[in-house]
């Protein structure tokens, strides 16, 4: 036999070998089972002041103690924290927390690692712990005077304070000193190694980056003991193979599905189907910078009034997302819930009353395109790439415009060329047109509605290249931040909405749903708008089971 | 001493590529609109303050020279950094990728090779006939099919037979070793026959051109006269000779599928380097990015010195 044909036989061989070998799939088939999940996020690190992915968020609120949660209701529900009284005019939170519980480790836990937390945050928040200083807002201290008590003191009432410390794990104490370092320069650098001293209700066992991150149930976890062995947030990067992964059998749940890939989910009878409101919102933003340089009629609010007006919504939710999205209002979406204005009306497609708006304000057509001052109004849409729906929302966007002699001209840009080319060269956002992209907010207002403050604008080392400025609605956004009763916060955080829904910095086109998918084997998850597995609450990981 | 000359001349401009090479990969990602810091997905409203914190930490505060000078003191310590996204040592992220990567993408050449090489002595045995027409056919077609879409086909034949992503079963608790090794191995044969797939043309075509050339030389016709059969004068005489080309073409290959399974691995979900270097682009990770693109860019450099080196151990005629 010749060379090559030992070769070719031993390459057949080798295949034909592994592909009969047995299946290691199927997962442990145990007394609860592990809860396998898809995701295209991953966990990005297992250090929570350097982890950006929403899959890091989503292992730390299960693996690590939090003050507070989120329940069913999207309404901020005890964890760790079993009661709270709030004093001295909104400025001192006392917190009475769970007793008995320990670290994964075998270590107390208690209150006194919740203040460690705290303090770690505050002590180097312009440093290491930068990431988790915005969930600290006016914080002074955090004082644990006993194992089950806890006293965080502010300087002025902050409305948001339990939301806010939502987002801040309680990490061991024991641990993270070790790690600190001069001047907390350890804290980055410490990786976390699995296995993780873990106090929620699961332990991390296992990490492999961008591949895995198992846990499993932690015995000494101080709340209800979930139903599962564990789970897994295994990272696939290319969502189809991670559906059919899910149709095969070798996972159980899946984080997200495409609009396009819902019929084959549909269609298949072992497989269910949740769907419901998220967080995001997809929005084509106008720099309205009053410094701004050239086309300044896009400050005008009769312009940018009739550019939303020309826009058919529907049709980008039936072409971009195949109905499976609502049409946008509110800079805030449905997914906060109450916080969620629903009285705002759609701006109703309509050419021909966005054609008057801009013939009224003398911008006459020369050809194709009008002209406002002197310049055809031509502008260049920053499209950032990578967003689901971008594109042909864009193609729907240029013909919508086309109609009411507007040009648009699309460039494709990833998010960081995206945010550097609308800083411009100056860094002062001063020159861009339009940026086409998705938008996130959380379940509490503060965090979205903060976004459209004078304080920042992305020229001022803020963060909205928008670059929106308006007194009288900064002075609302301090007004909702201090109103300790929730009606009280919920009429100006409604006020707010209708400011920006009439100001129209952002036109927001439309609101897409959470769509996820699981084996009808699984039962018990609980949908919140980041999905079902989520890192606003243990929900799901607690109750959901084996249906057989 | 030709010899030794030669070879000190070939590793000189090996080093040589190597410093450009390193410089190159200093400037453009730099190049690049946008920084690991503007991404404000990073840090949600981040102050001003905490961002140039941010950015003293990653030393882009410094200028681009101080930054460039620092980068070469710690290459010349063997020090690649530290990744910018997850603070991990550069080295570590890029040991453990390539050590995914390399086994996937020696069996993927492997079966190219076995296949294309059979092809192209196929085709060229057959020189002229119906099956060499539909084997030049067959290696161009899938020279040209794009990798991600033979990856996708693959995955929808194979759904439920072979496993479709990742590189093991992620959920299995303390493997043996054979399970482990079975279940590794049921994972590669996709992306790997994916990259073979891909590869198998260039590997078919230049065989068989080569294969033509030889066939036409004086000593095999010699061979032919002097009584031996055409097979074994095809693969005695003819294929030892026309491996030349392939030699380079294998060690070219090998330096730059590395870089080239990055569709494959995202196809697949293999965590290789591929999927690194998607990662490190996309956060503008500066450290990863330049670590990787260093390795890269030495595989190919020392993959082509060592077919420059077979080369010249082969064919005396280069010697002389």
């Amino acid at each position: 036999m010749s060379a090559h044909r030992i070769l070719l036989a031993a390459v057949a061989a080798f295949s034909l070998a592994v592909a009969g070998c047995g299946g290691a799939g199927g997962g442990d088939a145990g007394s609860g089972g592990t809860l396998r999940i898809g995701t295209t996020d991953g966990v990005d690190t297992l250090n929570p002041f350097v982890a950006a992915n929403t899959d890091s968020s989503t292992l730390f609120m299960q693996i690590y103690p939090h003050l507070v949660q989120y329940d069913g209701d999207l309404h901020i529900a005890p964890d760790f924290a079993k009661s709270w009284t709030v004093s001295d005019g909104g400025r001192t939170l006392t917190f009475h927390t769970a007793s008995g519980g320990r670290w994964s480790d075998g270590k107390p836990l208690t209150a006194k690692d919740a203040a460690y937390s705290l303090n770690l945050v505050l002590r180097y928040a312009s440093g290491p712990t930068a990431a988790m200083a915005p969930f600290t807002t006016a914080m002074k201290s955090a004082v644990a005077p006993d194992a089950t008590t806890l006293v965080v003191t502010y300087e002025r009432a902050v409305a948001n304070a339990l939301a806010q410390l939502q987002f801040i794990p309680i990490l061991p104490q024991h641990v993270w000193s070790q790690a600190e370092g001069a001047g907390g320069k350890g804290l980055t650098a410490f990786q976390n190694a699995a296995p993780v001293v873990s106090g929620g209700a699961f332990k991390l066992v296992r990490y492999k980056k961008g591949a895995i991150a198992l846990a499993t149930r932690n015995p000494y976890f101080y709340g209800p003991k979930p139903k599962i062995d564990g789970f897994g947030l295994q990272l696939y990067s290319d969502a189809d193979a991670m559906l059919l992964a899910l149709k095969q059998g070798s996972l159980d749940t899946v984080e997200s599905v495409a609009p396009n890939a819902l019929k084959s989910v549909q269609d298949d009878d072992g497989l269910e189907l949740l769907t419901g409101p998220s967080l995001l919102e997809s929005i084509l933003g106008i720099n309205v910078n009053a410094e701004r340089i050239g086309h300044r009629e896009l400050l005008k609010p009769e312009v940018r009034e009739a550019l939303s007006t020309a826009i058919d919504r529907s049709s980008i939710i039936d072409v971009a997302w195949l109905g499976h999205a609502t049409p946008g209002t509110s800079v805030l979406p449905p997914g906060t819930g109450d916080w969620f204005d629903d009285g705002i009306p759609v701006d109703a497609y309509d050419a021909s009353a966005a054609n008057e708006l801009l013939d009224r304000l003398g911008y006459a057509r020369k050809g194709d395109v009008r002209y406002a001052d002197g310049h055809p109004m031509s502008y260049t849409v920053y499209v950032v790439a990578g967003v689901p729906g971008a594109n042909r929302t864009f193609d729907i966007l240029r013909q919508n415009m086309q109609a009411i002699g507007v040009e648009l001209n699309q460039k494709l840009l990833d998010v960081s060329a995206a945010y550097a080319a609308m800083a411009g060269s100056d860094g002062r956002f001063r020159s861009f047109d339009f940026v086409l992209t998705n938008s996130g907010s959380l379940v509490d207002p503060d965090f979205a509605l903060g976004a459209f403050t004078c304080a920042q604008r992305a020229g001022e080392g803020g963060n909205d290249p928008m670059s929106y400025c308006d007194p009288a609605y900064d002075r609302d956004y301090a007004a909702q931040g201090a109103a300790l009763e929730a009606p009280r916060r919920e009429q100006i955080v409604k006020r707010m909405q209708r400011h920006l829904a009439a100001a129209r910095p952002a036109l927001v086109l439309n609101y897409p749903q959470t769509i996820e998918a699981h084996s009808k084997q699984w039962d018990g998850f609980v949908l919140s708008p980041f999905g079902s597995v989520n890192p606003l609450s243990r929900a799901t990981l607690i109750d959901v089971h084996r249906t057989s | 001493m030709r010899g030794l000359d030669r070879l000190l001349r070939l590793v000189g401009a090996a080093l040589l590529t190597i410093f450009v090479a390193i410089t190159i990969n200093f400037v453009i990602f730099r190049a690049a609109p946008g920084d690991a810091v503007s991404n404000i997905s990073a840090i949600p409203r981040a102050s001003a303050q905490e961002k140039l914190a941010l950015r003293h930490e990653f030393g882009l505060d410094k200028s681009l020279g101080e930054q460039y000078l620092l980068y070469l003191k710690q290459l010349a310590h063997g020090n690649l950094g530290e990744s910018f996204s997850s603070r991990e040592s550069v080295s570590h992220v890029l040991v453990r990728a390539i050590g995914n990567t390399i086994p996937m993408v020696l069996l993927g050449t492997a079966i190219a090779i076995a296949l294309g090489v059979a092809l192209g002595v196929f085709a060229a045995y057959r020189h002229g006939s119906a099956g060499d027409h539909v084997g030049v056919g067959a290696a161009l077609a899938l020279y040209a099919l794009p990798t991600q879409w033979v990856g996708l086909m693959l995955i929808v034949l194979f759904a439920g037979v072979l496993p479709t992503g990742g590189m093991q079963d992620e959920f299995l608790i303390e493997p043996g070793f054979w399970s482990h090794a079975q279940d590794v191995a049921r994972h590669m044969v996709l992306p790997a026959l994916t990259l073979g797939v891909g590869l198998l043309g260039q590997f078919a075509l230049i065989t068989r051109s080569s294969m033509l050339d030889v066939m036409g030389e004086d000593y095999v016709l010699t061979a032919r006269a002097k009584g031996l059969g055409r097979r074994r004068a095809l693969t005695r005489h003819a294929l030892r000779n026309a491996t030349l080309p392939l030699v380079n073409l294998i060690a070219l290959s090998l330096g730059t599928i590395v870089a080239g399974a990055v569709l494959v691995e995202t196809v697949f979900s293999w965590p290789g380097i591929g999927r690194v270097v998607y990662t490190a682009v996309s956060t503008r990770d500066y450290p990863v990015l330049q670590g990787a693109f260093l390795v890269l860019t030495v595989s190919v450099i020392c993959c082509n010195l060592i077919a420059d080196l077979v080369v010249l151990r082969l064919d005396p005629r280069v010697r002389a």
